[in-house]
């Protein structure tokens, strides 16, 4: 098992500045702790986060680490052209020795696209075309692409990234039918709230097609949950560090659709309090033995081989977080090492 | 008279990852040396510029140095959407960002809190539309 960290940056309720000073403080810690990946949402115009352009964060965090590896989670590939997000690739990887991890999707917000005047209908055929583009710039000296939505003639490409043919994919999963595809190009993915019950499935499916396809079952590629874990000395400290986190956060994943008046899409299935998101089993606050506990049982039930973390959200401090990621790392994580 | 630097960031002959380490290095000579400002080109597609995205390389500078202020010359505003430059319309929290660029030299600015002024005026929001105030706490 791998361990990696998700990350929406969302209003901590401290000035910007600060906020983005104490995260890269936070991310500093996750590289000491041995963390494999740092995974960085993408949203705008919203609370919810707070690092809307995630290559520019992304490069301090570069600067600040020597291990750990990042990207996006993920680009939401239609809002932005794609030779610049070709360049920033390059720039990324080159920049980090390697270490960045392509993170790719459409938006799950019609609100968001539709502020940068993307067709939310049209979204998913945008996004295949940008990441067919995208992955033929990365790949290639020149760039020709004849689309719906892209046309180039004969671009020069003169940057390159440090992973060849170009960094690894990742993409957040919602649907089964989405694995074939992933299997095929090598693509990580990473499930959001889902139950292990309904996680297990997902895994399955993707390891038969990997076998299907021939390919080595040590070289499957990372396919995870992500859940909100915090950690303290006690059981109470630890709920009531994320029963009173949770709100602010929980809120900022609503404000936007609610203030523009569109259904939540998780309206009833995400908790509204964590202790409900525990009891669902989605999420976990407490002792470091109840997590690797916890952790176990989400492996077993599930069989992913990447758990990710979402440690810092809503007013959880920077001491608090820090603390947490100490002992996860310490008492948590080599019960799970990989040979 | 203040003192600054020009940078196209052209090819040097070295590796990629080298070459934007040399820089960087030499970045942080012009902060300890006392220059005012440190100016990037934005070109595409050519090895006269290999900071296509100067937002990503800035945020790279804020990180290695303490003085220098920096920023794009110049970012070629049509070639982004709006919306990435100053980020959050119509909302009067995280103008923090919006000062400047939004998602990109919004967000260096916040690292490091400076970005040169004559720069990133005409991005400035007229006052009393947001100011400089702080993000708002979350309800």
């Amino acid at each position: 098992m791998r361990f990696g960290i998700f990350d929406h940056l969302d209003d901590g309720g401290v000035p910007l500045g600060q906020l983005f000073e104490e995260r890269l403080k936070l991310v500093e810690a996750y590289d000491r702790a041995g963390f494999y990946g740092y995974h960085l949402a993408e949203h705008h115009a919203t609370p919810l986060g707070y690092a809307p352009s995630p290559s520019v964060f992304l490069s301090a965090v570069a600067q600040r680490t020597r291990q750990l590896r990042f990207g996006p989670m993920v680009y939401l590939l239609p809002l932005y052209h794609p030779l610049r997000l070709i360049e920033e690739i390059c720039m990324l990887d080159q920049m980090s020795g390697g270490r960045f991890l392509f993170g790719v999707g459409r938006g799950i917000s019609p609100v968001e696209v539709g502020f940068f005047g993307v067709d939310f209908a049209h979204g998913m055929q945008q996004y295949e075309e940008a990441l067919a583009v995208i992955r033929l710039g990365l790949t290639h000296d020149e760039l020709t692409y004849h689309g719906k939505f892209y046309k180039f003639d004969a671009v020069p490409i003169v940057l390159k990234p440090a992973q060849l043919p170009h960094p690894p994919l990742w993409y957040g999963i919602s649907r089964l039918e989405t694995i074939p595809w992933a299997a095929e190009n090598d693509v990580n993915l990473v499930s959001f709230l889902r139950p292990v019950s309904a996680m297990r499935p997902l895994v399955e499916q993707f390891q038969a097609e990997w076998t299907a396809l021939r390919k080595p079952p040590d070289t499957l590629p990372r396919i995870g949950v992500t859940r909100h874990v915090v950690v303290a000395e006690t059981e109470k400290e630890a709920r009531n560090i994320a029963a009173r986190a949770y709100r602010p956060w929980r809120r900022n994943m609503e404000v936007l659709w609610e203030q523009r008046g569109v259904p939540f899409p998780l309206q009833g299935e995400l908790a509204d309090e964590f202790d409900v998101l525990q009891h669902h089993g989605v999420g976990f606050a407490g002792t470091p033995a109840g997590a690797r506990e916890y952790v176990a049982a989400q492996a077993d039930g599930s069989g992913i081989n990447y758990f990710v973390c979402d440690m810092a959200f809503g007013d959880i401090t920077l001491a608090e977080a820090k603390r947490s990621i100490e002992l996860f790392a310490e008492e948590v994580m080599p019960a799970f090492a990989e040979a | 008279m203040r003192f600054g630097i020009f940078d196209h960031l052209d090819d040097s002959g070295l590796p990629l990852d080298r070459h934007f380490e040399a820089r960087l290095e030499l970045i942080e000579a012009y902060d300890r040396a006392g220059f005012y400002g440190y100016h990037l080109a934005e070109h595409h597609n050519t090895p006269l510029g290999y900071a296509p995205s100067p937002g990503v390389f800035l945020a790279a500078v804020a990180q290695r140095t303490r003085q220098l202020r920096f920023g794009p010359m110049v970012y070629l505003l049509p070639l982004y959407h709006p919306l990435r430059l100053i980020d959050d319309p119509g909302r009067g929290q995280a103008v923090d960002r919006a000062i400047c660029r939004g998602g990109h030299a919004g967000l260096c600015r916040s690292l490091i809190g400076k970005i040169p002024k004559r720069i990133v005026s005409p991005f400035r929001r007229p006052r009393g539309t947001g100011g400089h105030a702080q993000p708002s706490r979350s309800p």
